[in-house]
Protein backbone atom coordinates (compact mmCIF):
# COMPACT_ATOMS: atom_id res chain seq x y z
CA UNK A 1 0.00 0.00 0.00
CA UNK A 2 2.79 2.41 0.93
CA UNK A 3 4.37 2.00 -2.53
CA UNK A 4 1.08 3.09 -4.10
CA UNK A 5 1.05 6.25 -1.97
CA UNK A 6 4.67 6.86 -2.93
CA UNK A 7 3.75 6.40 -6.60
CA UNK A 8 0.93 8.95 -6.29
CA UNK A 9 3.33 11.47 -4.77
CA UNK A 10 5.95 10.85 -7.51
CA UNK A 11 3.27 10.97 -10.23
CA UNK A 12 1.99 14.28 -8.84
CA UNK A 13 5.56 15.54 -9.03
CA UNK A 14 5.72 14.32 -12.68
CA UNK A 15 2.54 16.26 -13.49
CA UNK A 16 3.70 19.47 -11.86
CA UNK A 17 7.36 19.37 -12.89
CA UNK A 18 6.92 18.56 -16.58
CA UNK A 19 3.61 20.29 -17.33
CA UNK A 20 3.58 23.20 -14.89
CA UNK A 21 7.03 24.18 -13.61
CA UNK A 22 9.08 23.69 -16.80
CA UNK A 23 6.50 25.16 -19.20
CA UNK A 24 6.37 28.21 -16.92
CA UNK A 25 10.15 28.49 -17.08
CA UNK A 26 10.07 28.20 -20.88
CA UNK A 27 7.26 30.80 -21.07
CA UNK A 28 9.27 33.17 -18.89
CA UNK A 29 12.28 32.75 -21.14
CA UNK A 30 10.19 33.41 -24.27
CA UNK A 31 8.57 36.43 -22.61
CA UNK A 32 12.02 37.70 -21.65
CA UNK A 33 13.12 37.43 -25.30
CA UNK A 34 9.97 39.27 -26.46
CA UNK A 35 10.60 42.11 -24.01
CA UNK A 36 14.38 42.40 -24.33
CA UNK A 37 14.62 41.85 -28.09
CA UNK A 38 11.46 43.46 -29.53
CA UNK A 39 10.52 43.20 -33.24
CA UNK A 40 11.24 46.91 -33.75
CA UNK A 41 14.96 46.39 -32.98
CA UNK A 42 15.38 42.72 -33.89
CA UNK A 43 13.17 42.20 -36.95
CA UNK A 44 15.02 39.11 -38.20
CA UNK A 45 13.93 37.24 -35.09
CA UNK A 46 10.27 37.59 -36.05
CA UNK A 47 9.59 36.61 -39.68
CA UNK A 48 5.86 36.44 -38.84
CA UNK A 49 3.58 39.14 -37.39
CA UNK A 50 4.25 39.51 -33.66
CA UNK A 51 0.63 38.69 -32.78
CA UNK A 52 1.24 35.15 -34.11
CA UNK A 53 3.96 34.64 -31.48
CA UNK A 54 1.73 35.94 -28.72
CA UNK A 55 -1.00 33.54 -29.83
CA UNK A 56 1.43 30.60 -30.01
CA UNK A 57 2.64 31.36 -26.47
CA UNK A 58 -0.97 31.49 -25.24
CA UNK A 59 -1.70 28.14 -26.95
CA UNK A 60 1.39 26.59 -25.37
CA UNK A 61 0.28 27.75 -21.92
CA UNK A 62 -3.31 26.53 -22.46
CA UNK A 63 -2.25 23.09 -23.74
CA UNK A 64 -0.03 22.62 -20.69
CA UNK A 65 -2.78 23.81 -18.40
CA UNK A 66 -5.14 21.24 -19.94
CA UNK A 67 -2.50 18.50 -19.52
CA UNK A 68 -2.03 19.41 -15.83
CA UNK A 69 -5.80 19.29 -15.34
CA UNK A 70 -6.06 15.91 -17.11
CA UNK A 71 -3.15 14.60 -15.03
CA UNK A 72 -4.82 15.60 -11.77
CA UNK A 73 -8.06 13.91 -12.87
CA UNK A 74 -6.10 10.74 -13.74
CA UNK A 75 -4.36 10.87 -10.36
CA UNK A 76 -7.68 11.13 -8.50
CA UNK A 77 -9.09 8.23 -10.57
CA UNK A 78 -6.00 6.14 -9.77
CA UNK A 79 -6.24 6.88 -6.09
CA UNK A 80 -9.90 5.91 -5.97
CA UNK A 81 -9.83 2.90 -8.32
CA UNK A 82 -6.80 1.08 -9.72
CA UNK A 83 -4.08 -0.48 -7.59
CA UNK A 84 -2.11 -2.35 -10.17
CA UNK A 85 1.56 -2.09 -11.16
CA UNK A 86 0.89 -2.55 -14.90
CA UNK A 87 -1.82 0.12 -14.88
CA UNK A 88 0.48 2.52 -13.01
CA UNK A 89 3.29 1.79 -15.47
CA UNK A 90 1.03 2.40 -18.46
CA UNK A 91 -0.35 5.61 -16.96
CA UNK A 92 3.09 7.04 -16.10
CA UNK A 93 4.41 6.23 -19.58
CA UNK A 94 1.30 7.24 -21.57
CA UNK A 95 0.95 10.48 -19.63
CA UNK A 96 4.62 11.30 -20.19
CA UNK A 97 4.12 11.03 -23.96
CA UNK A 98 1.13 13.38 -23.68
CA UNK A 99 3.31 15.77 -21.65
CA UNK A 100 5.91 15.74 -24.42
CA UNK A 101 3.31 16.84 -27.00
CA UNK A 102 3.72 20.63 -26.34
CA UNK A 103 7.53 20.21 -26.48
CA UNK A 104 7.15 18.49 -29.85
CA UNK A 105 4.91 21.38 -31.03
CA UNK A 106 7.54 23.84 -29.83
CA UNK A 107 10.28 22.06 -31.79
CA UNK A 108 8.17 21.79 -34.96
CA UNK A 109 7.27 25.50 -34.77
CA UNK A 110 10.99 26.36 -34.35
CA UNK A 111 11.85 24.42 -37.52
CA UNK A 112 9.05 26.22 -39.41
CA UNK A 113 10.30 29.52 -38.03
CA UNK A 114 13.83 28.89 -39.30
CA UNK A 115 12.44 27.98 -42.72
CA UNK A 116 10.58 31.29 -42.82
CA UNK A 117 13.77 33.11 -41.78
CA UNK A 118 15.63 31.50 -44.68
CA UNK A 119 12.86 32.42 -47.14
CA UNK A 120 12.72 36.11 -46.17
CA UNK A 121 16.51 36.53 -45.94
CA UNK A 122 17.76 39.23 -48.29
CA UNK A 123 21.50 38.63 -47.80
CA UNK A 124 23.30 37.02 -50.74
CA UNK A 125 26.44 36.19 -48.76
CA UNK A 126 27.02 32.94 -46.88
CA UNK A 127 29.64 32.52 -44.16
CA UNK A 128 31.41 29.50 -42.75
CA UNK A 129 34.36 28.83 -40.50
CA UNK A 130 37.24 27.02 -42.18
CA UNK A 131 37.58 24.70 -39.22
CA UNK A 132 36.76 21.01 -39.05
CA UNK A 133 34.27 19.94 -36.41
CA UNK A 134 35.20 16.72 -34.66
CA UNK A 135 33.23 14.59 -32.21
CA UNK A 136 35.53 15.22 -29.24
CA UNK A 137 35.26 19.00 -29.73
CA UNK A 138 31.74 18.58 -28.35
CA UNK A 139 31.81 15.54 -26.09
CA UNK A 140 34.34 15.13 -23.31
CA UNK A 141 36.19 11.80 -23.60
CA UNK A 142 35.33 11.11 -19.96
CA UNK A 143 31.58 11.46 -20.58
CA UNK A 144 31.82 9.31 -23.72
CA UNK A 145 33.74 6.73 -21.64
CA UNK A 146 31.03 6.71 -18.96
CA UNK A 147 28.37 6.19 -21.63
CA UNK A 148 30.38 3.35 -23.18
CA UNK A 149 30.97 1.66 -19.78
CA UNK A 150 27.25 1.99 -18.97
CA UNK A 151 26.37 0.33 -22.26
CA UNK A 152 28.89 -2.50 -21.78
CA UNK A 153 27.68 -3.04 -18.20
CA UNK A 154 24.12 -3.24 -19.52
CA UNK A 155 25.08 -5.87 -22.12
CA UNK A 156 26.88 -7.90 -19.42
CA UNK A 157 23.84 -7.65 -17.14
CA UNK A 158 21.59 -8.91 -19.93
CA UNK A 159 23.98 -11.80 -20.63
CA UNK A 160 24.02 -12.69 -16.93
CA UNK A 161 20.24 -12.43 -16.37
CA UNK A 162 19.71 -14.48 -19.54
CA UNK A 163 21.16 -17.55 -17.75
CA UNK A 164 18.26 -17.64 -15.28
CA UNK A 165 15.64 -18.18 -17.98
CA UNK A 166 12.98 -15.84 -16.50
CA UNK A 167 9.71 -16.14 -18.40
CA UNK A 168 9.19 -12.35 -18.44
CA UNK A 169 12.72 -11.59 -19.67
CA UNK A 170 13.10 -10.29 -23.21
CA UNK A 171 16.70 -11.54 -23.51
CA UNK A 172 18.96 -9.89 -26.04
CA UNK A 173 16.10 -7.84 -27.46
CA UNK A 174 16.92 -5.45 -24.61
CA UNK A 175 20.41 -5.01 -26.08
CA UNK A 176 18.94 -4.51 -29.57
CA UNK A 177 16.59 -1.79 -28.30
CA UNK A 178 19.29 0.07 -26.35
CA UNK A 179 21.70 -0.24 -29.31
CA UNK A 180 19.08 1.15 -31.72
CA UNK A 181 18.40 4.03 -29.31
CA UNK A 182 22.12 4.84 -29.15
CA UNK A 183 22.42 4.64 -32.95
CA UNK A 184 19.48 7.01 -33.27
CA UNK A 185 21.14 9.42 -30.82
CA UNK A 186 24.42 9.16 -32.73
CA UNK A 187 22.55 9.97 -35.96
CA UNK A 188 20.86 13.01 -34.37
CA UNK A 189 24.22 14.22 -33.05
CA UNK A 190 25.98 13.80 -36.42
CA UNK A 191 23.09 15.56 -38.14
CA UNK A 192 23.50 18.53 -35.81
CA UNK A 193 27.30 18.50 -36.17
CA UNK A 194 27.58 18.20 -39.95
CA UNK A 195 24.06 18.89 -41.19
CA UNK A 196 22.53 22.02 -42.65
CA UNK A 197 22.34 25.05 -40.42
CA UNK A 198 18.64 25.44 -39.63
CA UNK A 199 18.78 29.00 -38.32
CA UNK A 200 20.26 31.15 -41.13
CA UNK A 201 21.20 33.99 -38.76
CA UNK A 202 22.81 31.90 -36.02
CA UNK A 203 26.34 33.01 -35.06
CA UNK A 204 29.03 30.33 -35.41
CA UNK A 205 29.89 30.44 -31.68
CA UNK A 206 26.21 29.93 -30.84
CA UNK A 207 26.06 26.96 -33.14
CA UNK A 208 29.06 25.39 -31.46
CA UNK A 209 27.49 25.94 -28.03
CA UNK A 210 24.20 24.50 -29.29
CA UNK A 211 25.89 21.35 -30.65
CA UNK A 212 27.70 20.94 -27.30
CA UNK A 213 24.41 21.23 -25.42
CA UNK A 214 22.68 18.74 -27.71
CA UNK A 215 25.60 16.31 -27.37
CA UNK A 216 25.39 16.52 -23.58
CA UNK A 217 21.60 16.08 -23.57
CA UNK A 218 21.87 13.03 -25.84
CA UNK A 219 24.67 11.40 -23.84
CA UNK A 220 22.96 11.99 -20.48
CA UNK A 221 19.70 10.66 -21.93
CA UNK A 222 21.50 7.59 -23.27
CA UNK A 223 23.10 6.91 -19.86
CA UNK A 224 19.81 7.52 -18.04
CA UNK A 225 17.87 5.24 -20.41
CA UNK A 226 20.46 2.46 -20.13
CA UNK A 227 20.58 2.71 -16.32
CA UNK A 228 16.80 2.70 -16.19
CA UNK A 229 16.67 -0.38 -18.45
CA UNK A 230 19.09 -2.16 -16.11
CA UNK A 231 17.13 -1.00 -13.08
CA UNK A 232 13.78 -2.23 -14.40
CA UNK A 233 15.28 -5.67 -15.19
CA UNK A 234 16.90 -5.80 -11.74
CA UNK A 235 13.62 -4.87 -10.01
CA UNK A 236 11.81 -7.64 -11.88
CA UNK A 237 14.58 -10.17 -11.14
CA UNK A 238 14.51 -9.25 -7.44
CA UNK A 239 10.71 -9.61 -7.48
CA UNK A 240 10.11 -6.00 -6.41
CA UNK A 241 8.60 -5.00 -9.73
CA UNK A 242 5.75 -3.20 -7.94
CA UNK A 243 8.28 -0.37 -7.34
CA UNK A 244 8.82 0.05 -11.09
CA UNK A 245 6.11 2.75 -11.65
CA UNK A 246 7.81 4.94 -9.03
CA UNK A 247 11.19 4.65 -10.76
CA UNK A 248 9.57 5.05 -14.19
CA UNK A 249 7.97 8.33 -13.18
CA UNK A 250 11.22 9.53 -11.58
CA UNK A 251 13.09 8.53 -14.75
CA UNK A 252 10.74 10.64 -16.92
CA UNK A 253 11.28 13.60 -14.62
CA UNK A 254 15.02 13.13 -14.93
CA UNK A 255 14.66 13.12 -18.74
CA UNK A 256 12.72 16.39 -18.52
CA UNK A 257 15.43 17.97 -16.34
CA UNK A 258 18.09 16.87 -18.87
CA UNK A 259 15.97 17.95 -21.86
CA UNK A 260 15.36 21.47 -20.56
CA UNK A 261 19.07 22.20 -21.02
CA UNK A 262 18.36 22.37 -24.78
CA UNK A 263 16.10 25.40 -24.23
CA UNK A 264 18.65 27.70 -22.64
CA UNK A 265 18.81 31.25 -23.98
CA UNK A 266 21.56 32.76 -21.85
CA UNK A 267 24.29 31.94 -24.39
CA UNK A 268 22.50 33.19 -27.51
CA UNK A 269 23.88 36.16 -29.42
CA UNK A 270 20.76 38.12 -30.37
CA UNK A 271 22.71 40.85 -32.17
CA UNK A 272 22.54 38.76 -35.37
CA UNK A 273 18.78 39.40 -35.52
CA UNK A 274 19.16 43.18 -35.77
CA UNK A 275 18.22 45.01 -38.94
CA UNK A 276 20.88 44.99 -41.71
CA UNK A 277 22.66 48.35 -42.03
CA UNK A 278 21.37 50.38 -44.98
CA UNK A 279 23.65 50.34 -48.03
CA UNK A 280 24.25 53.88 -49.27
CA UNK B 1 39.25 31.80 -40.40
CA UNK B 2 36.01 32.70 -42.11
CA UNK B 3 34.96 32.00 -45.69
CA UNK B 4 32.42 34.36 -47.25
CA UNK B 5 30.67 33.37 -50.45
CA UNK B 6 28.45 35.70 -52.47
CA UNK B 7 25.88 33.70 -54.39
CA UNK B 8 25.08 36.69 -56.63
CA UNK B 9 28.72 37.28 -57.61
CA UNK B 10 29.63 36.65 -61.26
CA UNK B 11 32.67 34.62 -60.11
CA UNK B 12 31.68 30.93 -59.90
CA UNK B 13 31.13 29.68 -56.35
CA UNK B 14 33.89 27.04 -56.54
CA UNK B 15 36.35 29.72 -57.78
CA UNK B 16 35.43 31.99 -54.83
CA UNK B 17 36.19 29.10 -52.50
CA UNK B 18 39.51 28.28 -54.18
CA UNK B 19 40.72 31.87 -54.17
CA UNK B 20 39.70 32.49 -50.53
CA UNK B 21 41.45 29.34 -49.29
CA UNK B 22 44.58 30.31 -51.24
CA UNK B 23 44.41 33.84 -49.82
CA UNK B 24 44.05 32.43 -46.31
CA UNK B 25 47.16 30.31 -46.86
CA UNK B 26 49.15 33.23 -48.23
CA UNK B 27 48.09 35.57 -45.41
CA UNK B 28 49.04 32.82 -42.89
CA UNK B 29 45.52 32.67 -41.48
CA UNK B 30 45.78 28.91 -42.00
CA UNK B 31 49.05 27.02 -41.87
CA UNK B 32 50.47 23.86 -43.44
CA UNK B 33 49.11 20.83 -41.58
CA UNK B 34 45.92 22.58 -40.41
CA UNK B 35 42.75 20.58 -40.87
CA UNK B 36 39.98 21.68 -43.21
CA UNK B 37 36.28 20.94 -42.80
CA UNK B 38 34.86 17.97 -44.66
CA UNK B 39 33.15 18.62 -48.00
CA UNK B 40 29.77 17.92 -46.44
CA UNK B 41 30.36 20.21 -43.47
CA UNK B 42 31.51 23.15 -45.58
CA UNK B 43 28.77 22.64 -48.17
CA UNK B 44 26.09 22.57 -45.47
CA UNK B 45 27.52 25.58 -43.64
CA UNK B 46 27.66 27.63 -46.85
CA UNK B 47 24.33 26.19 -48.08
CA UNK B 48 26.03 25.03 -51.28
CA UNK B 49 25.85 21.80 -53.24
CA UNK B 50 28.38 19.15 -52.12
CA UNK B 51 29.63 18.97 -55.73
CA UNK B 52 30.60 22.67 -55.68
CA UNK B 53 32.81 22.25 -52.61
CA UNK B 54 34.15 18.92 -53.94
CA UNK B 55 35.18 20.68 -57.18
CA UNK B 56 36.97 23.44 -55.23
CA UNK B 57 38.77 20.84 -53.09
CA UNK B 58 39.73 18.84 -56.22
CA UNK B 59 41.28 21.92 -57.82
CA UNK B 60 43.12 22.82 -54.60
CA UNK B 61 44.41 19.26 -54.34
CA UNK B 62 45.57 19.38 -57.96
CA UNK B 63 47.47 22.59 -57.16
CA UNK B 64 48.97 20.91 -54.04
CA UNK B 65 47.41 23.50 -51.76
CA UNK B 66 45.55 20.85 -49.80
CA UNK B 67 45.98 17.11 -49.37
CA UNK B 68 43.51 14.39 -48.43
CA UNK B 69 44.73 11.81 -45.93
CA UNK B 70 42.08 9.10 -46.31
CA UNK B 71 39.55 8.93 -43.50
CA UNK B 72 41.55 11.36 -41.35
CA UNK B 73 40.35 14.26 -43.48
CA UNK B 74 41.71 17.10 -45.55
CA UNK B 75 44.72 19.18 -44.53
CA UNK B 76 46.73 22.12 -45.81
CA UNK B 77 49.65 20.87 -47.91
CA UNK B 78 53.19 21.38 -46.48
CA UNK B 79 54.12 23.38 -49.63
CA UNK B 80 50.78 25.17 -49.80
CA UNK B 81 52.24 28.65 -49.40
CA UNK B 82 54.50 28.34 -52.43
CA UNK B 83 51.84 26.53 -54.45
CA UNK B 84 49.14 29.09 -53.70
CA UNK B 85 50.96 31.69 -55.77
CA UNK B 86 50.76 29.49 -58.87
CA UNK B 87 47.65 30.29 -60.85
CA UNK B 88 47.21 27.53 -63.41
CA UNK B 89 44.28 29.33 -65.01
CA UNK B 90 46.34 32.44 -65.66
CA UNK B 91 49.20 30.27 -66.96
CA UNK B 92 46.89 28.46 -69.43
CA UNK B 93 45.48 31.77 -70.62
CA UNK B 94 48.96 33.21 -71.19
CA UNK B 95 50.24 30.14 -73.07
CA UNK B 96 47.11 29.82 -75.22
CA UNK B 97 47.20 33.57 -75.93
CA UNK B 98 50.81 33.31 -77.13
CA UNK B 99 50.04 30.27 -79.33
CA UNK B 100 46.95 31.88 -80.86
CA UNK B 101 48.91 35.05 -81.57
CA UNK B 102 51.54 32.93 -83.43
CA UNK B 103 48.83 31.18 -85.51
CA UNK B 104 47.22 34.49 -86.44
CA UNK B 105 50.61 35.92 -87.43
CA UNK B 106 51.04 32.90 -89.72
CA UNK B 107 47.65 33.59 -91.36
CA UNK B 108 45.54 30.92 -89.69
CA UNK B 109 41.93 32.09 -89.35
CA UNK B 110 40.03 32.12 -86.02
CA UNK B 111 37.57 29.48 -87.24
CA UNK B 112 40.45 27.17 -88.24
CA UNK B 113 41.97 27.63 -84.79
CA UNK B 114 38.61 26.89 -83.14
CA UNK B 115 38.04 23.74 -85.23
CA UNK B 116 41.57 22.48 -84.61
CA UNK B 117 41.32 23.20 -80.91
CA UNK B 118 37.93 21.48 -80.73
CA UNK B 119 39.24 18.41 -82.59
CA UNK B 120 42.29 18.13 -80.36
CA UNK B 121 40.22 18.42 -77.20
CA UNK B 122 37.77 15.84 -78.56
CA UNK B 123 40.59 13.41 -79.40
CA UNK B 124 41.98 13.82 -75.91
CA UNK B 125 38.60 13.15 -74.37
CA UNK B 126 38.10 10.09 -76.58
Amino acid sequence: MSEYILFYIVFLSQILLISFYYPRKIQHRIRYVFNTYPPSDYPKLYPKPFTDYERALRNYRNVNFFIVFAGLVILILLMTNAHDTDVHNAIAMGYFFVQMFPVLLLDISSIKEFKLMRNVRSQTTRQAELQPRRIFDFISPRLAGIAAITYIAFVLLIAWVNHFGFSWFGGYWNVVIVTLMNLLFAGVFLWHMYGKKLNPHQAYEDRIKQIKTIAKVLIYTSIAATVFGALSISLSALEIRHLLPIFLSMYFQLLAVIGLQAYRIDHINFEVYKRDPLVT
Amino acid sequence: MQIIIDIDDSVPLFAQLVSQIKEAVLSKKINPGDGLPSIRQLANDLELNNKTVAKAYRLLERDSVIQTRGYRGTFIHPDARANSTVDLNAWVMTKLGETIAKFRASGVTDSEIRIAFGNLMQNRNN
